[in-house]
């Protein structure tokens, strides 16, 4: 072959890597390279270490890994484990800088069909292994470290409570309210092990076979309502309200119908008793325990957005109480109840829905606070605040893809320049807190050079990093991001939110930890 | 969860775990960078569309260049000759090497992170601004106060060593 098309082809194949072939030149390129296997290997190795640059630089600089550490022989010989670790982060959830669109709308597909109610979709766990939920809490203690917040899915283990009323739907269809002082394990959706409380189950027709495990015996269900007393001596009492229950013990197998009660001893023995001996919880109590409960909690935080007014800290507030919202504009979204009934707060669902935000002002300091209920969890970023325009001193306030709460700021103006800030581990938001109501809070302290995640009043993390101007906001989204006026480029991909928002506030200082624990402590749901 | 919606997840999961190969596979095709999203988001519907002919377990890259395969070639047809210079038969042979190539990605990978170490600091840095900050040749040489012929041949040249480094560097590896 002469030499001079070899010289050619090289040409080429540079212009094609560097994207600036003509289509002249790109049909003489096919020429050269059609049917030379050579050639052609030559094309594809310098498009694939291009492209290995390109996803592997969106995590690391080149320079910067290369640089850590010592170049030796032992360096060489094996990949060294830092380095697997820090490009490998970058290949587990790859192209999280830049996500297709396509992954976006992928994701979001998923999400409906799958179904977001059901609360079961996860992008980070593949697989569900909760058996429940957890409807309501009121006036819980809760003992030992499982201490789940109302909404939230529950895994097979125990809940222990000295004091205050549950309820648990499991996924089996049974509705179970406990009253503390408790100790129950759910084993399945079909099964719970009750080594003390009191109990009142609903077990509609589809859970038949739901059974709950005593230290004396155990009820398997026939489609009823029933109440349980249960010591931690082994001492029971069990009442059918309605329908049947079997009773299995060590011995023997009986049967109990609406209307009958029954006592335990420890030993095991069991007699009939009058039925209106013992008070079972009951879904009635629950529910006006909950209103109560709810609107007391709601009158405290309307007092205290009340006292919120004409403080100069808040550049920015939306409550959601009313439709008409200062400094913003509702684009989609639907009005749904926030963290308490009568609560106001949007709820993000489609991809267009947004509140569109202009926020004037340059930030020496600065704290996001909002309150959210997460619905889904997608492989791609979920926005609580964003900036239209991401130029240097813009903020990106968003949840990461692998559940992490995030918040960017440009600190060069580059394509992929460095930011500051950073994202809280990941899994803050996991499967588990899909549906609950959390508090996430990022303060920002320019002169300090630091940033802060907080989750339910709790520091997450903290990232050092100067800005080199204060931060501003202008034109944004709230639960999106919108193109801005003066570009109306290529699409942006998605971002949207999925769940609701009841609060979010934008203030000119850093909040301190006492005062965003604070606020989480009085004001959760 | 159903079966068929955790099967959708883990679809999900991995098609999300893939997508920098897709990439990678695509820009190999040698289509222009502003189409490599659009069309990577083309594959991903397609993936999704025919998530339930897959079997988990079975080889989810040996399944899913395929589909790439063909989705790319139809769309880059759509996009009409100004766009769509290449004609099948040659894009089909540049396929198959791209095959060949990601079947041993990771080997592929691992190796270029060696052969980065042994790069000059210099030559680094130019990869460092045209890749890992996306600048475009002009800027990069703006910023190294380089020609930008000569930005582009030095590019060209790392890439070339970079890859007879890889080379090199699987063939001496044990095969697995």
């Amino acid at each position: 072959m002469p030499e001079s098309t070899d010289r050619e082809f090289q040409q080429l194949l540079q212009q094609a890597i560097d994207d600036t072939l003509s289509k002249e030149e790109g049909l003489r390129l096919q020429e050269l390279a059609k049917g030379n296997r050579d050639r052609l290997e030559q094309l594809v190795d310098h498009a694939l270490i291009a492209s290995l640059l390109i996803e592997e630089g969106g995590s690391e600089s080149v320079a910067a890994l290369v640089d850590f550490v010592a170049p030796g022989p032992a360096a060489s010989a094996t990949r060294p484990s830092w380095l697997t670790a820090s490009l490998g982060r970058k290949r587990q959830i790859p192209g999280i800088a830049a996500v297709a669109a396509g992954l976006i709308l992928l994701a979001s597909l998923v999400l409906w069909n799958v179904g977001i109610r059901s609360q079961n979709t996860s992008i980070a766990d593949s697989t569900d292994d909760s058996v429940a939920q957890l409807a309501q809490s009121i006036g819980v203690q809760w003992e030992g470290d499982n201490r789940p917040a109302a909404g939230a899915s529950l895994l097979p283990g125990t809940l222990k409570f000295s004091e205050g009323l549950v309820q648990i739907e499991f996924y089996s269809g049974a509705q179970v309210i406990v009253e503390g002082p408790a100790e129950l394990e759910l084993i399945t959706a079909y099964r719970a092990d009750c080594r003390s409380g009191r109990i009142r189950a609903r077990v509609p027709p589809q859970a038949r076979g739901f059974s709950v495990l005593t230290p004396t015996f155990e009820l398997v269900d026939l489609g009823t309502e029933f109440g349980m007393d249960v010591a931690a001596t082994g001492e029971a009492k069990v009442k059918v309200f309605d329908g049947e229950v079997e009773l299995h013990s060590s011995d023997r197998k009986q049967s109990l119908l609406g209307g009958q009660a029954l006592k335990f001893e420890r030993t095991g023995e069991s007699n009939p008793i009058s039925e209106t001996e013992t008070r079972y919880p009951s879904f009635e109590e629950m529910k006006s325990r909950a209103q109560h409960h709810a609107s007391a909690k709601l009158e405290s935080w309307l007092r205290w957005n009340e006292s919120l007014q004409g403080d100069p800290r808040i550049v920015a507030r939306y409550d959601f109480e009313s439709r008409e919202i200062e400094n913003g504009a509702i684009v989609g979204c639907h009005w749904a109840d926030g963290r308490w009934p009568g609560k106001g707060a949007l709820e993000f669902r489609r991809s267009g829905d947004r509140v569109r935000v202009d926020v004037p002002g340059e930030f020496d300091a600065l704290t996001m606070s909002a309150w959210i209920r997460l619905d889904a969890l997608a492989p791609r970023h979920q926005a609580l605040l964003l900036t239209d325009e991401y130029k240097v001193g813009h903020i990106h306030w968003q949840i990461g893809p692998s559940g992490d709460l995030r918040f960017g700021s440009r600190i060069r103006e580059n394509k992929k320049g460095r930011t500051l800030g950073g994202a809280s581990p990941a899994r803050l938001f996991n499967q588990n807190r899909l549906g609950v109501w959390s508090f996430v809070c990022t303060t920002f302290d320019r002169q300090a050079g630091e940033v802060r995640h907080y989750y339910n009043g709790r520091e997450v993390s903290r990232h050092q990093g100067v800005s080199p101007i204060p931060l501003h906001i202008g034109s944004g989204d709230i639960g999106n991001w919108s193109v801005p006026l003066e570009r109306p480029e290529k699409p942006r991909p998605l971002r949207n939110f999925v769940g609701r928002m009841d609060e979010m506030t934008i203030w000119n200082t850093a909040l301190d930890a006492v005062e965003i624990r604070r606020i989480y402590k009085n004001h959760r749901p | 969860m159903d079966s068929s919606s955790k099967h959708q997840a883990e679809i999900v999961q991995l098609i999300a775990q893939h997508q920098s190969q897709l990439r990678g596979f695509v820009r190999c095709l040698l289509v222009r960078a502003e189409d490599v999203e659009d069309l990577v988001q083309e594959v991903n519907l397609v993936l999704w569309e025919k998530a339930d002919q897959f079997k988990l377990g079975s080889s989810f890259w040996a399944w899913a260049s395929q589909i790439a395969r063909f989705k790319v070639l139809n769309q880059l047809r759509k996009y009409g000759r100004e766009r769509f210079v290449f004609d099948d038969a040659f894009l089909a042979e540049l396929a198959d090497v791209a095959e060949d190539r990601f079947a041993e990605i990771d080997h592929r990978r691992g190796a270029l992170d060696q052969c980065l170490r042994q790069l000059p600091t210099t030559q680094r840095r130019l990869l460092d601004l045209r890749y890992f900050e996306g600048q475009s040749i002009d800027q990069v040489a703006e910023t190294t106060e380089r020609p930008a012929g000569s930005i582009k041949q030095t590019l060209y040249r790392i890439r070339t060593a970079l890859r007879s480094c890889i080379e090199q560097r699987i063939a001496e590896a044990p095969t697995t």
